[in-house]
């Protein structure tokens, strides 16, 4: 099972309701989709990992719709960038934006103190959490298959069902908006 | 151009060189985050009812619409309706401004209840 390929895989799971397969899938693509839901999380891991159960349950609904045109993990990701995007609209999530209001130079998210280096090196990945929490959503997403997962705008687009040019802004004014932070930072 | 917006040109290019490291290097060092029972859970929470296949979707389509026309056989007068059916066509048609809208109204209509239908259906 371990050996099969995506789209066998999914193909055991919708037309013989294997299970197996299924699992095999959830188990291939379940870190990348929980890091990146950690990301847009402000790294909360209980909240990142019960998304991505969800996702995952949701993905496993509308198997039979998936089209081989886009990439498995492509699909995921937006299924569950979308159970994140419902889970911000019940709870409201605070998601203050940064492009009016940069932080402080206090509020540091990345420490540029020598004797904390070791710290900032095992806190990196929740500090960039933190760094991307301050955007709305929508952006932060857009941010994170940009900058982490090096998408290009086309496949972003693709991804999250937004028009070209929504990306493009996103990316100019989120990059903006992380650089005056990291601005502010600098002092 | 004065030297303080040469400076801060150089403080946002220097920013956009810091963001573009700070995200290389969460790349670079992104975890491999152990499966804890994720696999384990997600199966358990699948639903029961198995999700109908698109064999198993259109092969209950078909038996269906057999089953239909049988029924429609047997239980309906299928001359009588026939006929009233084409007395419904009208000898001449006029073409309007009012009937043009009529039509044009009724498809959107049409199309609305049918997109409404299929995304219903396809929850």
């Amino acid at each position: 099972m371990q050996q099969l390929d995506d789209t066998i895989l999914i193909e055991l799971a919708v037309n013989k309701n294997d299970q197996r397969a299924y699992g095999e899938l959830v188990n291939r693509h379940q870190s990348n989709l929980r890091y990146s839901m950690r990301q847009l999380t402000d790294w909360n891991e209980t909240l990142a990992d019960d998304l991505v159960q969800d996702a995952f349950v949701q993905a496993f609904k509308q198997l039979h719709k998936f089209r081989n045109k886009a990439k498995f993990s492509s699909w995921l990701y937006r299924i569950g960038y979308n159970t994140f995007l419902q889970h911000v609209r019940k709870k409201q999530l605070i998601t203050e934006s940064i492009d009016d209001q940069p932080l402080a130079a206090n509020d540091s998210l990345i420490s540029n103190d020598a004797n904390e280096d070791s710290d900032a090196r095992s806190d990196l990945h929740q500090r960039v959490a933190k760094l991307l929490s301050q955007i709305e959503p929508e952006r932060r997403s857009v941010l994170h298959l940009f900058l982490h997962r090096q998408h290009t705008q086309q496949e972003i687009s693709d991804i999250m069902g937004i028009p070209l040019g929504s990306v493009k802004t996103h990316i100019s004014r989120g990059r903006k908006a992380l650089q005056s932070n990291l601005h502010a930072w600098q002092g | 151009m004065s030297s303080f917006n040469q400076q801060s040109i150089d403080q946002v290019s220097n920013n956009a060189e810091v963001l573009d490291a700070l995200f290389s290097d969460v790349r670079s060092d992104e975890p491999g985050l152990i499966d804890q029972n994720i696999t384990k859970v997600v199966l358990n929470t699948l639903p029961k009812k198995v999700i109908r296949t698109r064999k198993r979707s259109v092969l209950f389509d078909l038996v269906g619409l057999t089953l239909g026309l049988i029924a429609a056989y047997f239980f309906f007068d299928i001359e009588q309706i026939f006929v009233s059916s084409m007395s419904l066509i009208p000898e001449s048609l006029s073409i309007t401004v009012a009937n043009i809208a009529a039509f044009f109204i009724g498809s959107i209509v049409l199309a609305f209840v049918a997109f409404w239908a299929g995304e219903k259906a396809s929850k």
